[in-house]
């Protein structure tokens, strides 16, 4: 026998709404029911019109990203049953706009991202049967950053990131200083001249909740304060040894 | 031959911002505190301005109603209020950037990386030896008087 969850969905359809409004849903679901789900069953038999954005269903595409009672989290890894007696309300993540109910536009993101170049530059190309090798001692340094899928809950998390949109972010900064701890990298320079800037690193104040909400266990607070340390140390390398490159 | 002439459909796109409104950080418990953190430093910088003072009254030479003044400031019931409520301020902050240190800090030993309960032990020992330097040298100087 199935419980029934009462949802509040926030709905915005560029071509009719003037602005977002919340639409009242009453859903059935079981102990393993996930909101991917309970959104994919509204989709099928209550409201064809809804749309949200998925596809692998067990966290690893990062496409599924949405606002759960205020929280950041993705919609396959949150369960109905957690939720028992409450209302859920889904809105789509915050901090990006909305492109139509829980679709929002990353490209901010996206574009941040690739600016700071998130793969590996090595020193010197090496012929093809060559590998670029590396020790589990140097794959422990970056290992805790590498799981990152760019799923853009810690930038819904992150109140200087609401306040301002020049930040680069949690998850951009925690991939540079992925690529920037890698052993076979030498593309530190290059980031830096980004994570150097008031957009860069200094614009985050410590606030945390981008670790607390991150999926899969990255520590990106973490990552940014470390990145601190290597822009202060490339400033003072930059001036006490003035004109090197 | 057949020409395909391609009409763009006029784009339907209007991406909604949502205003940011001046009360979100009373919106979840993790901001509110994360709020409280930080302006925890105000009383911090409060009691900084006031020994300040003392010590500008101090410097004055062989005048003392300055210092006098200041010492009757202290004294008063306002002022330690507000400065008892620093205290638990100032030890509020410390604890909560005690509990981030280990993030900003980490160890690797042998390559392993290490619990950040040992960044922690090492800031609450330097902060009691610290705290009993302090102690001590105040109590020296009070029975020197």
């Amino acid at each position: 026998m199935a419980d029934k969850m009462n949802m509040e969905i926030l709905r915005y359809r560029p071509e009719q709404d003037e602005k977002p409004w919340v639409q009242k849903f009453e859903v059935p679901f079981t102990h393993e029911t996930s909101l991917l789900e309970a959104l994919c069953y509204i989709k099928d038999n209550l409201d064809g019109s809804l749309s949200f954005r998925w596809s692998c269903r067990m966290a690893i595409c990062g496409s599924c990203g949405m606002m759960v009672n205020g929280t950041p989290r993705l919609a396959c890894k949150t369960f109905l049953r957690d939720y028992a007696g409450e209302v859920m309300r889904i809105e789509p993540l915050a901090n990006f706009p909305i492109e139509r109910d829980l679709v929002v536009d990353l490209s901010d993101f996206i574009e941040k991202l690739e600016r700071i170049k998130p793969y590996i530059i090595p020193k010197e190309e090496k012929k093809d049967d060559e590998e670029y090798l590396q020790t589990p001692t140097q794959l422990e340094k970056y290992h805790q950053f590498s799981g990152c899928i760019n799923c853009g809950l810690c930038y819904a998390a992150c109140p200087q990131y609401k306040l301002n949109k020049e930040f680069i972010g949690p998850a951009v900064i925690a991939l540079a200083y992925r690529y920037n701890l890698d052993s076979r990298d030498a593309g530190m320079k290059q980031r830096l001249e980004l994570l150097n800037q008031e957009s860069g690193v200094w614009s985050c104040t410590f606030v945390g909740y981008c670790s607390q909400v991150c999926p899969k266990g990255v520590d990106p607070a973490s990552a940014i304060q470390l990145s601190k340390i290597h822009s202060t140390t490339d400033y003072i390398i930059s001036k006490i040894t003035p004109g090197a490159d | 031959m057949f020409e395909v002439t391609k009409k763009e459909a006029p784009s339907k796109r209007k991406p909604f911002n949502r205003p940011v409104e001046a009360n979100w950080w009373t919106r979840k418990k993790f901001y509110t505190m994360y709020m409280i953190r930080e302006s925890s430093v105000l009383f911090a910088m409060l009691f900084a301005l006031e020994l300040l003072a003392g010590m500008i009254c101090a410097a004055t030479g062989n005048d003392t109603s300055c210092l006098i003044k200041w010492i009757n400031f202290m004294a008063s019931w306002p002022v330690k209020i507000v400065n008892v409520i620093g205290l638990f301020a100032v030890l509020y902050h410390t604890y909560t950037w005690f509990n981030l240190m280990p993030k900003a800090q980490r160890l690797m030993v042998k390559g392993e990386p290490m619990p950040g309960s040992f960044v922690k032990v090492a800031l609450y020992g330097a902060l009691f030896i610290t705290s009993l330097v302090a102690i001590a040298l105040a109590a020296t100087g009070l029975l020197s008087i």
